[in-house]
């Protein structure tokens, strides 16, 4: 998509919910790949939270969450899950660009 | 082998199949194409546990909460009463189809498994059933994972108690069990659903495949959908007690409780069969007395002899039965299969034996009524005989007579198929004398040696010992020339 | 309301004459037969809601007379109750599978489970 966007209020704010489990290997890796891919886009347009299932298991069950960990998007509808620790990495970033959201430079 | 503990499904015919139900706090596969009845089967059975007072969840994956209920509440469970009143927790995990899901890595169902924890720690829950398997691990991950995905899913479910239905979609009726290929050997039971169309025909099949730790009747077995639920046939069977009281009681003869290492077993029937004279009334007599004796209620039915010749029979060889007969733990009973017809002589039997409550029944015998009835009221009459004696946990002692020389043969099937004990009694020409054996041929449950044994007449009635091998060879021979002498 | 018929087949008049009861007692309207051929020709003509078919009879086996409704685009969709005192015999189980039975009742058949049997099969929805 070619021409400027106006930034900050007019554009939603992605909501991400990375869901895990404090006891797994996988939490580690998908902390860490997400922490990284998102260091590359703006703060401000997403809005990043880590979920410890056993701890919340209400929220898992409001998000329908089954396996873990996992990355949800909240908003903007509609919601969408990358199951994994994100090793195969483009999803998240594919995620985040669908939504209009670009990477910085 | 130990016995697992069960809990009845209430579905007809299934507690039947599974003697008993299913096994608790354990994981009950079921599988079948779509179609074939899997919901329907698992929502009843919900249904049956909740009413029974075991709060059950039920994970539905593919179908939402409203339709599962909507499905259960058409054919009569009631699922929206029992979860208004908290016994039933309908969870619904469906994915909306525009909710996309990508698998982008390793993972594992924690996520699943903390939440049904927490549910199960909200509702109290004892049983859950998962709707399906195959549904939650779309898409599918490689085969070692899945393997290892179920495994954990299993593994909660034990670890918080659950009794589980599992139910699982597979490609084909009878090929490889399941989609996931490997959820069979993780389960202790395993169920198997069939459709099979034919044109005009539809037919549905259960099959319970694997039962660990359990007996159940194998193969497939015709079931039905009706506006009530599923149906298996037949819905009630001839009730097996599933653990066998070893229970054994001396036979009255010293050297037979020895060929049956140890005695009789309670709640079997046993058959004595030989030829005239080889010994049966006898037998027969010492087990009667042998009982009452123990102070056990004996009922002894004659169909040969009239009451008074029976008793002074016995009585001339010095088995004081007249005087037990006195004391009232053995009563004897003449009947005449001539004069009556048998649904009146079973009647009369029912009646006499619910009267009398004994544990010990003996008939001798049985070959006078058969030889009073057509072939197949005698089978109906046996097979009415074996039910009373068996729905009751007596053990009883039936004669037949057959002709010198066949006692070994084959019996009827049915009558194969009631007695639990067959012993055969018979004698061959030697010389002056009379080469008189004893043979248990088959005893369910038990060792038993297969040679047979001599026997004697005596006073005090009869001896039995083991042939010597010299002795055994000589009657052998001696049996031999005498049938040939015959043909 | 027209009452819905249930043939029953046996060559032993006293088990006909029970099930018989039980039946018309719960509201059915019962036909007899005592062969299979006789069998064959009542389902035929008369269309019966269910058959109640001893496996052992005179003339041919109730396994057959079971295979050969099932064949017969008029008769298939009859469901048709095998009577066997063969519980305990895999044989004559997978025979009875073979043969198209819809259900089965062991011998000696009570009542209770004689008519639940029934009213379930008349009622079944597939």
């Amino acid at each position: 998509m070619s021409g400027a966007r106006p930034s900050g209020a007019s554009t939603p704010r992605v909501e991400l919910v990375l869901y895990v489990g404090a006891d797994s290997s996988h939490t580690a890796a998908a902390r860490r790949n997400c922490e990284e891919r998102l260091a590359r886009f703006d703060h401000r347009r997403v809005r990043f939270e880590v979920c410890d299932v056993s701890q919340h298991p209400d929220r898992a069950e409001d998000d329908g969450i089954c396996f873990r960990p996992v990355l949800l998007k909240r908003r903007p509808l509609p919601r969408a899950y990358v199951v994994g620790d994100l090793s195969n990495s483009t999803a998240l970033v594919d995620l985040l660009v669908s939504c209009g959201v670009e990477p910085l430079r | 082998m130990s016995m697992m503990k069960k809990i009845r499904t209430g579905v007809p015919g299934f507690d039947v199949l599974t003697t008993g139900g299913l096994p608790a706090g354990r994981s009950t596969l079921v599988v079948g194409r779509s179609g074939t009845g899997k919901t329907v089967l698992g929502l009843q059975i919900a249904a049956h546990l909740c009413r029974t007072g075991t709060r059950t969840i039920v994970v539905g994956i593919e179908e939402s909460k409203e339709d599962l209920i909507a499905t259960g509440d058409t054919l009569g469970f009631n699922l929206s009463g029992l979860t208004t009143q908290g016994l039933l927790h309908v969870a619904d995990m469906m994915r909306a189809l525009d909710e996309p899901t990508i698998i982008s890595g390793e993972y594992d169902v924690m996520g699943l498994v903390h939440r049904l924890e927490h549910l199960v720690a909200q509702t109290g829950a004892q049983a859950i059933v998962l709707d399906s398997a195959t549904a939650l691990f779309t898409p599918r991950p490689p085969q070692d994972l899945l393997r290892s995905h179920f495994f954990q899913l299993v593994h909660c479910f034990r670890r918080l108690g659950l009794t589980a239905i599992i139910l699982a979609e597979a490609p084909s009726d009878y090929a490889q069990l399941t989609t996931l290929g490997v959820e069979d050997y993780v389960c202790d039971m395993v169920v198997i659903m069939r459709l099979n169309v034919d044109g005009e025909r539809r037919r549905r099949t259960i099959e319970v495949a694997k039962y660990r730790r359990s007996g159940h009747y194998k193969g497939e077995f015709p079931c039905t959908i009706t506006t009530r639920g599923l149906a298996i046939f037949p819905l009630d069977a001839p009730d097996r007690p599933e653990s066998e009281r070893i229970e054994r009681y001396s036979s009255g003869v010293a050297g037979l409780d020895e060929m049956t290492n140890g005695g009789f077993l309670r709640n079997s029937i046993m058959l004595v069969r030989g030829p005239t004279g080889s010994g049966k009334t006898m037998l027969a007599g010492l087990f009667a007395r042998a009982g009452a004796l123990r102070s056990e209620r004996v009922v002894y039915y004659g169909f040969e002899e009239p009451r008074p010749t029976l008793i002074r029979n016995f009585d001339q060889i010095g088995l004081g039965i007249g005087e037990l007969v006195r004391g009232g733990d053995l009563k004897i009973q003449c009947r005449y299969p001539e004069a009556t017809s048998l649904e009146d002589l079973l009647v009369d039997l029912r009646l006499g034996l619910e009267e009398f409550q004994p544990s010990l029944v003996v008939m001798d015998s049985i070959s006078s009524i058969e030889h009073a009835s057509s072939e197949k009221g005698f089978r109906q009459f046996m097979i009415g005989v074996a039910s009373i004696l068996r729905g009751h946990g007596r053990s009883a002692l039936l004669t037949q007579t057959v002709l010198a020389g066949t006692a070994a043969e084959h019996t009827a099937p049915y009558l194969s198929t009631i007695a639990d004990a067959i012993i055969s009694l018979d004698y061959s020409p030697a010389g002056y004398e009379l080469n008189r054996t004893m043979r248990v041929v088959k005893m369910r449950g038990s060792a038993h040696e297969t040679h047979p044994y001599r026997l004697e007449f005596g006073a005090g009635g009869l001896k039995i010992e083991r042939w010597s091998s010299d002795g055994y060879e000589n009657a052998v021979r001696a049996e031999d020339r005498w049938k040939d002498a015959r043909s | 309301m027209e009452r819905r018929q249930i043939l029953i087949v046996d060559d032993y008049p006293g088990a006909r004459y029970l099930r018989s009861r039980i039946l018309s007692e719960a509201g059915y309207e019962v036909i007899e037969a005592s062969t299979g051929t006789e069998a064959l020709k009542l389902a035929q003509t008369l269309r019966p809601a269910l058959i109640l078919l001893d496996v052992n009879l005179p003339d041919i086996s109730g396994f057959e007379v079971c295979e050969q409704l099932k064949q017969d685009p008029a008769t298939a969709h009859i469901p048709v109750v095998q009577i066997t005192g063969a519980w305990l015999s895999e044989d004559a189980r997978q025979q009875g599978m073979a043969s198209g039975a819809n259900a089965y009742l062991v011998e000696p058949v009570d009542d209770v489970t004689l008519l639940r049997s029934v009213v379930m099969l008349i009622e079944s929805l597939t």
